[in-house]
């Protein structure tokens, strides 16, 4: 399947949900800002990589569909792909932490997490796509 | 505006931004990538270009 942009997605969410997302956004912000002022940057730098997006997403992706096909296991099964795709995220999030913690010392904070973002989308796409080939090859010889 | 209020808000603005991409993105599996974007390093991020901003436009220019 090819990557598409689906925008009438969007309105399928109701008013509540946005704010309950950025609600819930902002107060891990907060925590992490709290927990980092409280105890340092080595405690306070676990909660950067904290998961906000994907609970609030997941959840929420859950409900819309099992509202569009009853039944418990299609939701599940769908938030478990979107799962899928944020454990090969992480795998980008790992370079984005060994860039900023090499790179910050050094050069600027705006310059090196501007470069570490860059690398961490990179990053992520990569492993997606090599994961889709690697399926793709594995349907194939089997 | 208080510093405590600016993260949330940054925080909350970072976090609707990614959740939305992932919403508008197809397959699922390629949309599931954003839901562990860095939001919380990005929202230090913005904070600290809005400081920078506010501090040259309203400060250095008087």
């Amino acid at each position: 399947m090819k990557v598409a942009v689906n925008i009438a997605a969007v309105y399928r969410s109701k008013w509540y949900e946005h704010i309950i997302r950025f609600a819930f956004g902002g107060a891990i912000r907060l925590v992490a800002g709290i927990i980092a002022n409280h105890y340092g940057p080595e405690i306070g730098g676990l909660f950067l990589a904290f998961p906000a997006i994907f609970p609030a997403t997941a959840t929420l992706l859950e409900k819309h569909e099992s509202q569009k096909e009853p039944g418990k296991l299609r939701a599940r099964q769908v938030a478990g792909i979107d799962a899928a795709g944020a454990s090969m995220g992480s795998v980008g999030l790992i370079v984005f932490a060994i860039l900023i913690w090499q790179g910050l010392s050094r050069y600027p904070l705006s310059g090196v997490l501007s470069l570490a973002t860059i690398a961490w989308l990179l990053v992520a796409m990569m492993a997606w796509w090599t994961r889709k080939i690697l399926v793709k090859i594995l349907r194939f010889t089997t | 505006m208080p510093d405590w209020l600016l993260r949330v808000v940054l925080g909350g603005a970072v976090v609707s931004t990614f959740a939305l991409l992932g919403d508008v993105l197809k397959p699922k599996s390629f949309a599931g990538l954003f839901g562990a974007a860095p939001c919380v390093a990005l929202a230090t991020l913005v904070r600290s270009r809005a400081a920078r901003w506010f501090w040259v436009h309203h400060f250095q220019a008087a």
